[in-house]
């Protein structure tokens, strides 16, 4: 009997460009200043962002503060580095949330089928036919008006599209073979689902989901906006663009700041995104 | 003659896909530790007996029969959870594309140790091992801990073989195991199928569209064509004397370095089910009226059962040469 040996193709469909790796490896150092900036911001800011000094009220940025101060002379490079936790670790929060949500009806939809696929669709077209910010918006001011409901609302704004596109994933999946070969072996329907089947959508999800922190972010800083999110003196970046409205002619800096944070952290993430997703195709 | 393990009775399936029946009620029977093939051209509904027979086609297929018996129990009546245990314990399954047949991103024996409950895997697992030893994978203890993508073809097929062999079954069925490998790993396969079959008692219904390989294993074969048994009988029989026309052109298709043939190739298309007549009666080269009006039942001659009219006539009108198909074993 000829013995078959070891020989691995343990590279096989791994082959990426290397943009594409710069484009990953870009990713992660960005997640990862991102996180340090939201577990430990005191470490990067120089002021406490809660402390009022209204003998230095709105000032232009200077070398003792780099950004300028706000209307309470709250240094505003410290609040922004605070309101990181606020605003992106809030978005970052909700789309774990939402793509899990969906992820977990969404394929439960496709693979069981039936009833329960049917009526699982007709709530997600329920909340897809809806225009999502105006639905944030009613959500939210519905549940309350703080940083938790406005969390809430998008959470439940976001996880219908997921489960939409895990359920198509779902569908064509549990055509493979190897589902089929699970069965044989005596695999149970909850085994195969969350054994085999969720797991091949996690590609697709996660590309998706890094996507999703820039749009997430845009709206939740919408809401609070529109004072339905944070609630002052909280230094969430969309709030304290908000407060900003009244001195926008006079301290350009007050708005401009948190107004980059945002750009910069969307761009960002839908970049990132966008070079996730060429990796391993 | 012993009760049989398999017994497969009017079995009909029709693919929710297609109006005609890929299956058209057909019966047979394998004994304990006894290995049966089913040959056939492709769409002969060979595969679609093997799935149905395992219940795996209720997503895409009617499956209709009087019965099919396993030990005794009507498979066709089994629920989830009796079918889920037949899978595991009785019946081991192993499918014609290896690389399709695993998950890709879940560990070889992580994957076939799912079915078995947490305190039974250790032991599973070492069970799992000597097993992928026997069928040949070297460094097995390292190789459980694997993704399938690290593996060859040829490696992965014996991995699913001794996956299917875990839970100790007495019916293997294989579908195709060998074709979508290359010729040395097929003779090792086969070569091991056997070997099992003997140590363990097992039975066998093994699909395929190659007669060396059937004749090199198969008691018994079975041959369809259109979702019809044709002819059925023991297999060294069946090869050296076939009664019906159609096995005749299928063993004469087979090339041979020895004695170059030439090879009927049909431009006709397989015929409608629903037509009266015998299914093989517009490809037949010995065709009489009668072919294309009463359908020819399938009948006991000798040691095999032939569907034809004028199997009496066939080693005659077609001169097969005694004994012209030499096995490769």
């Amino acid at each position: 009997m000829i013995r078959t040996g070891v020989n691995f193709i343990s590279k096989r469909g791994r082959k990426s460009s290397v943009s594409q790796k710069i484009g990953v490896s870009f990713f992660t150092t960005f997640v990862i200043l991102l996180l340090t900036v939201i577990l430990f911001p005191g470490f990067f800011a120089p002021y406490d962002p809660l402390e009022l000094d209204v003998i230095n009220r709105l000032q232009a940025p200077s070398k003792a503060h780099i950004f300028g101060t706000d209307e309470g002379g709250r240094d505003i490079y410290s609040r922004v580095l605070y309101g990181t936790k606020d605003s992106v670790g809030a978005s970052i929060i909700i789309v774990l949330m939402a793509s899990g949500l969906g992820t977990i009806l969404g394929a439960i939809a496709g693979w069981f089928g039936g009833k329960t696929d049917f009526y699982l669709m007709r709530i997600v077209d329920v909340f897809l036919s809806f225009p999502y910010l105006v639905l944030a918006m009613a959500l939210a001011a519905s549940l309350g008006r703080d940083m938790r409901s406005a969390i809430l609302a998008l959470i439940l704004v976001w996880w219908p599209s997921y489960a939409r596109m895990v359920r198509g994933q779902v569908l064509s999946i549990k055509e493979r073979l190897f589902i089929r070969a699970a069965r044989t072996v005596g695999a149970s329907s909850y085994q195969i689902l969350f054994w085999h089947i969720i797991p091949h959508t996690y590609r697709t999800v996660g590309v998706r989901a890094s996507m999703d922190v820039g749009y997430v972010l845009i709206s939740l800083t919408g809401l609070s906006f529109l004072g339905l999110g944070a609630q002052n003196p909280s230094p969430e970046w969309g709030l304290m663009i908000s407060n900003a409205r009244s001195y926008v002619l006079a301290s350009w800096w007050y708005s401009v700041f948190p107004g980059i944070a945002i750009l910069l952290v969307v761009s960002l993430f839908i970049y990132a995104a966008d070079r996730f997703s060429g990796v391993e195709k | 003659m012993s009760e049989p393990l398999l017994s497969v009775k009017n079995l009909e399936v029709t693919y929710f896909s297609s109006p005609t029946s890929a299956v058209k009620g057909i019966s047979f029977d394998i004994q304990p530790a006894s290995c049966l093939a089913i040959v056939g051209e492709s769409g002969s509904g060979k595969s679609t007996t093997a799935l149905a027979i395992a219940r795996l086609l209720e997503n895409s297929a009617a499956t209709k029969a009087s019965a099919i018996l396993f030990e005794g129990n009507n498979i066709l009546k089994a629920t989830k959870k009796e079918l889920r245990k037949l899978r595991k314990d009785r019946i081991g399954i192993v499918f014609q594309d290896p690389i399709a047949s695993w998950n890709l991103s879940r560990k070889v024996g992580t994957q076939l140790l799912d079915a078995f409950d947490k305190s039974e895997r250790p032991e599973r697992r070492e069970k799992l091992i000597s097993y992928m030893e026997k069928v040949g994978i070297d460094k097995a203890a390292q190789v459980i801990d694997m993704y399938p993508y690290m593996l060859s073809g040829g490696m992965m097929q014996r991995a699913m073989i001794a996956g299917a062999l875990l839970g100790n079954p007495v019916l293997l069925i294989a579908d195709e195991p060998t074709s979508a490998l290359d010729v040395t790993v097929q003779a090792d396969l086969l070569n091991l199928l056997s070997e099992l079959r003997k140590e363990q008692g097992l039975a066998m219904l093994l699909v395929s569209h190659n007669l060396a390989v059937v004749s090199q294993i198969a008691e018994r074969t079975v041959v369809m064509y259109s979702g019809e048994i044709i002819e059925e009988g023991p297999t060294s029989t069946l090869i050296n004397s076939a009664k019906h026309p159609y096995t005749v052109n299928l063993i004469r298709s087979m090339p041979s370095m020895d004695q170059p043939r030439k090879v009927t190739l049909y431009t006709n298309e397989i015929r409608n089910a629903s037509s009266q007549g015998c299914v093989y009666a517009n490809r037949c080269p010995l065709v009489i009226p009668m072919c294309n009006s009463e359908k020819p039942v399938l009948q006991l001659i000798g040691e095999t059962k032939v569907a034809c009219h004028r199997h009496s006539e066939v080693a005659k009108l077609l001169e097969v040469p005694n004994g012209a198909i030499t096995s490769n074993s």
